[in-house]
């Protein structure tokens, strides 16, 4: 009896391993504050996020976003999307991803948007994309200024998830 | 019977000093004999770490020769690269062998996708309503203020995908359209590649695909 208990929680175990293995992703969180101003201003808070500061100008950013997996077959990502909080009712985020290739000189790209009446907060995701052997993934936003009210929208946060885990 | 108790006692403290004097001769020679023995090893010894002394010697000299032929070998190849072409903030320049891993070659990867989707293209049935949408749709999109310096030269749409073609008036201009392409595009999902003449005029060749259609389908890949 205490054999054929052992054996069912060793194959118990093994399945629940394989299981783990075989559903194993690559994911990566990123705080707003990873993002670089490109165009207009962009302010930094203290818990990682960025916002726009102008009440004129839109401000645009490029979010950096390390690829582990750098061959050239499948899909970009299983997975990716932009947390935002959109706090202007005439203005909406728009943002794009991009998979492109070493030199930059071709890619896919994926908009997406909150739309420009949105208000509250906001999981963009981007479409799957192809990629290029050693290419690089970004993604751009564009944030929509502060109201005359002071009220500022955030890019809170980031996140990609690759479909092939990358052995330590 | 006196006398054969001296006579015998006397045997004894003859045979005892026999005894002890072959002790002490033993004992006196023993120490020599030792040294004489352990001195041929220590000698031996020497012969040897003299031996392996000039070996190693001999190998030293032999591994600097490799050293100084590897060195010629290096510089001539630097020679034969000609300067390195990059310089690093600090004026040194970087070595043109450990720079010598470049990226991928995608030139091949791009020029793949781009067939697959002029492949499917030309196999989709043109769907005339929305076709003829998109098309004025994307004509309208590339011509405004922010791609001044870009011409449609082209657009193509079917029933999933559009192609379309886009002539600069600079790289500058190029770099602003292809920039700004995905903003225009709201909500789609696409590709560009930029024409890969030198020369020539610059260039850029545009697919987007129907909302909700994938760009790249499983065929394709």
């Amino acid at each position: 009896m205490n054999v054929k208990r052992a054996v069912g929680q060793a194959v118990f175990c093994a399945v629940v391993t394989i299981s783990a293995v075989a559903g194993a992703v690559d994911t990566k969180n990123y705080a707003g504050a990873t993002c670089q101003p490109v165009g207009g201003a962009i302010s930094y808070d203290t818990i990682g996020r960025i916002l726009n500061p102008s009440t004129a100008v839109v401000a645009s950013t490029i979010c950096p976003i390390v690829r582990d997996d750098a061959s050239g077959a499948g899909a970009s990502w299983t997975a990716a999307n932009m947390s935002v909080i959109d706090q202007n009712p005439a203005q909406g985020f728009s943002c794009s991803a991009t998979s492109r290739t070493p030199n930059g000189a071709g890619g896919f790209f994926s908009n997406a948007s909150t739309g420009a009446a949105f208000v509250g907060t906001a999981t963009i995701p981007f479409a799957a994309l192809g990629k290029f052997p050693g290419g690089y993934y970004a993604i751009s936003c564009r944030v929509p200024v502060r109201t005359a009210a002071g009220a500022s929208s955030f890019l809170s946060s980031y996140r990609v998830t690759e479909p092939n885990p990358v052995e330590p | 019977m006196k006398n054969l108790r001296w006579k015998a006692l006397l045997g004894i403290a003859l045979v005892a000093a026999v005894v002890w004097g072959l002790t002490l001769f033993s004992s006196q020679g023993q120490p020599e004999d030792g040294a004489a023995i352990s001195t041929r090893p220590r000698e031996e010894e020497q012969e040897r770490l003299q031996r392996e002394l000039k070996a190693l010697q001999s190998n030293v000299q032999a591994v600097r020769r490799e050293q100084a032929e590897l060195a010629q070998t290096l510089e001539m190849r630097r020679n034969e690269a000609g300067p390195p072409s990059v310089v690093l903030d600090g004026g040194s320049k970087t070595d043109p062998v450990a720079a010598s891993e470049p990226p991928p070659d995608s030139s091949e990867a791009i020029a793949q996708v781009t067939e697959q989707l002029e492949q499917r293209l030309g196999r989709e049935a043109r769907d005339s309503r929305w076709a003829s949408q998109v098309e004025t749709e994307l004509v309208r999109s590339f011509s405004g203020d922010t791609f001044s310096g870009s011409r449609v030269s082209r657009v193509t749409c079917q029933s999933t995908l559009c192609r379309a073609e886009i002539t600069h008036d600079s790289g500058d201009s190029q770099e602003t359209f292809v920039d700004n392409l995905p903003f225009v595009l709201e909500g789609k999902t696409g590709f560009f590649r930029k024409s890969d003449d030198p020369g020539g005029e610059p260039k850029t060749l545009v697919f987007v695909a129907r909302e909700g259609a994938p760009l790249v389908t499983e065929e394709d890949q």
